[in-house]
């Protein structure tokens, strides 16, 4: 029995994103029956990428009443681990981005399969990090503060206004994460922009790093002073920089875009 | 030679009665599966069980048989060639359609669904009849779920196995083993040793046994066909809803005269408002082809009632009473709707 566990990250988006080692492994899965495994986003670019390799969608978990994300990725962790080292098959997980970062599920997996002694196989995959940098000059000589914006927003952590730093998932507005669009994202603006008020002037420049979405998937920059924060709607994915005050200048400045492209409003 | 008897359940595909054997599920399909007894005998019997819900006031039986008797147009046209197409192979658009039926002929027969929970069950004198004087010996039994059981008490006839059915393996387990038993049955559907399981009373509602349902279905490429058909569903990949197959009937041709080109019935509707207690007077574009039924304003009912290919939109609408702008605007949209034509 192949008792086997492998997480592919798969990069943020576009196929040219993907490793080379994504792309053998999800050829090989396809080629020998492997039970493969993932999420909305993640199915979606491995359906693209690899045609005809069957993926079970995991998407249930987050329609299910009374199951927040906690819970969710709790029982997919065990569920995946059970069926490849209990039932001794050979398991594939799908994860969009890279599997190390913001990734609870896979933090879970990659826990119990070290309790357990069971081997993990992990695939790395570009992080969303990677293209959201391009649009601003972090230089790291004051490091960076990475967050969620809910963490920010309401779980009470507070920035350290003397470091950059770079807040993700900007536009998600429920405990369950369960947002696909950006039509309630002002209500986490405000609330982000309220807290952020309390550490940072008014006047203090923001920037808000979003993808274009498809086909093109463009990094995307708008900056604008922290006081205007909540003046429009963003995108679940979007995330926010915040340079630190009285940091380096060209930490505080949009970067043009990296694809050689003019900005389009 | 002796001759032995085959219950409804589980509906399987086939046609042919086989030497010494008399399958109801055959002659059920044949008889009561029909465009004619679909229009006929069907509709007449929930029409008889509508109107004495109206009159006693029940609001709730009233609007699960509004719901069945407007469904009789749409089936009946389709429910001739899904029981051929299901005759001859597997098919999940038939099975769609006969599923719906089933349930039709169930509620205007007043016969209980069987084990399988997707097939009526034809009380004693139906299966008298359908046996045409031929005196079965015994009941066979080819499936646990297949109701020989309760057939075999209904006539007092001994039950025999049969040959078991071609069918992938499932396990019938009461809702509450579902949880505890999820590792063992998930990890079975995984590996291709079970194909789904059949609850055989409600699950419970707590967050373990929905996470056990989800996983089941995850991993079982059957489970949702099982749950939608019962056995039948396991000998087909994939089928649509009733309402995948239903599709808007094509806008009628401008100009006058017009003329129908569907049933109008003026009843208490719709049903949200029978359950709620607050019926009003609704009518129903019923369309003999596979279309959906349309509620509508009673307004429009009766200017389609009086719409009969003689008479134009004005008198019409004289004769139901209506302000003949307000019928024009209704005739256009009607035809828009396929309902009328030129």
């Amino acid at each position: 029995m192949p008792s086997t566990l492998t997480i592919i990250g798969l990069g943020p988006a576009r196929r040219e994103h993907v490793t080379l080692e994504a792309m053998e492994h999800l050829e090989a899965a396809l080629e020998r029956g492997a039970r493969v495994y993932g999420l909305a986003h993640a199915r979606e670019a491995a359906e693209r990428l690899v045609p005809g390799l069957p993926i079970r969608s995991l998407d249930y978990l987050y329609g299910m009443p009374g199951v927040d994300r906690p819970k969710a990725y709790e029982d997919l962790a065990k569920m995946l681990v059970r069926r490849a080292f209990e039932d001794g098959l050979d398991v594939v997980y799908l994860v969009a981005g890279s599997p190390l970062y913001v990734n609870d599920a896979v933090l879970l997996i990659r826990r119990l399969c070290a309790t357990r002694g069971h081997p993990l196989r992990l695939v790395h995959g570009v992080s969303f990090v990677d293209l959201v940098l391009d649009r601003v000059y972090w230089t790291g000589h004051r490091g960076l503060q990475l967050y969620s914006a809910w963490n920010v927003a309401r779980d009470g952590v507070a920035l350290d206004a003397e470091t950059p730093a770079l807040l993700f998932q900007l536009g998600e507005f429920t405990a369950g994460g369960d947002a696909l669009d950006d039509r309630h994202s002002t209500e986490m603006l405000v609330e982000l922009r309220d807290v952020l008020l309390r550490r940072y002037p008014p006047e203090h420049p923001v920037i808000i790093l979003y993808s274009s979405g498809r086909p093109d998937y463009r990094s995307l920059g708008r900056r604008l002073p922290l006081a205007e924060l909540a003046e429009g709607t963003v995108p679940v994915y979007s995330n926010l920089w915040v340079p630190a005050v009285g940091g380096p200048a060209v930490e505080a400045e949009l970067a043009p875009p990296s694809d050689g492209l003019e900005d389009r409003p | 030679m002796s001759l032995v008897l085959r219950p409804v359940g589980p509906f399987l595909t086939g046609a042919a009665e086989a030497p010494g054997e008399l399958n109801l599920s055959v002659r059920l399909r044949e008889r009561l599966f029909t465009a004619a007894a679909m229009s006929g005998e069907h509709r007449a019997a929930l029409g008889d069980q509508l109107r004495a819900a109206f009159a006693e006031g029940d609001g709730e039986a009233a609007a699960s048989l509004l719901v069945a008797w407007v469904q009789t147009w749409a089936l009946a046209s389709m429910v001739d060639e899904a029981r051929q197409r299901w005759t001859q192979r597997p098919d999940g658009a038939a099975l769609a359609v006969l599923v719906a039926a089933a349930e039709i002929v169930a509620q205007a027969k007043g016969w209980p669904m069987g084990a399988d929970g997707r097939w009526p069950e034809p009380d004693v004198h139906w299966v008298m009849s359908a046996l045409d004087g031929a005196r079965p010996d015994a009941v066979a039994q080819h499936h646990p779920e297949d109701g020989a059981e309760a057939l075999a008490a209904l006539l007092n006839l001994p039950v025999i196995q049969g040959a078991p059915l071609p069918l992938p393996p499932v396990v019938s387990i009461p809702g509450e083993a579902l949880a505890p038993r999820r590792a063992e049955l998930c990890g079975a559907v995984a590996r291709g040793e079970l194909a789904a399981v059949r609850l055989t009373s409600p699950p419970p509602e707590d967050l373990p046994t929905r996470l056990a349902w989800g996983e089941l279905h995850l991993e079982s490429d059957l489970q949702a066909q099982l749950d939608r058909f019962g056995l039948a569903g396991l000998t087909v990949n994939e089928a649509p809803s009733l309402a995948e197959l239903l599709s808007p009937a094509p806008p009628g041709a401008p100009g006058e005269p017009m003329r129908r080109l569907c049933d109008v019935a003026i009843l208490p509707g719709p049903p949200s408002a029978l359950r709620a207690g607050r019926p009003r007077p609704t009518a129903w574009l019923l369309f003999r082809g596979p279309h959906p039924p349309i509620p509508t304003i009673v307004e429009a009912g009766r200017l389609l009632q009086a719409l009969d290919g003689q008479r134009s939109v004005a008198q019409a609408a004289q004769a139901a009473g209506l302000p003949v702008q307000q019928a024009e605007e209704l005739a256009e949209a009607l035809r828009g709707l396929g309902a009328l034509t030129a």
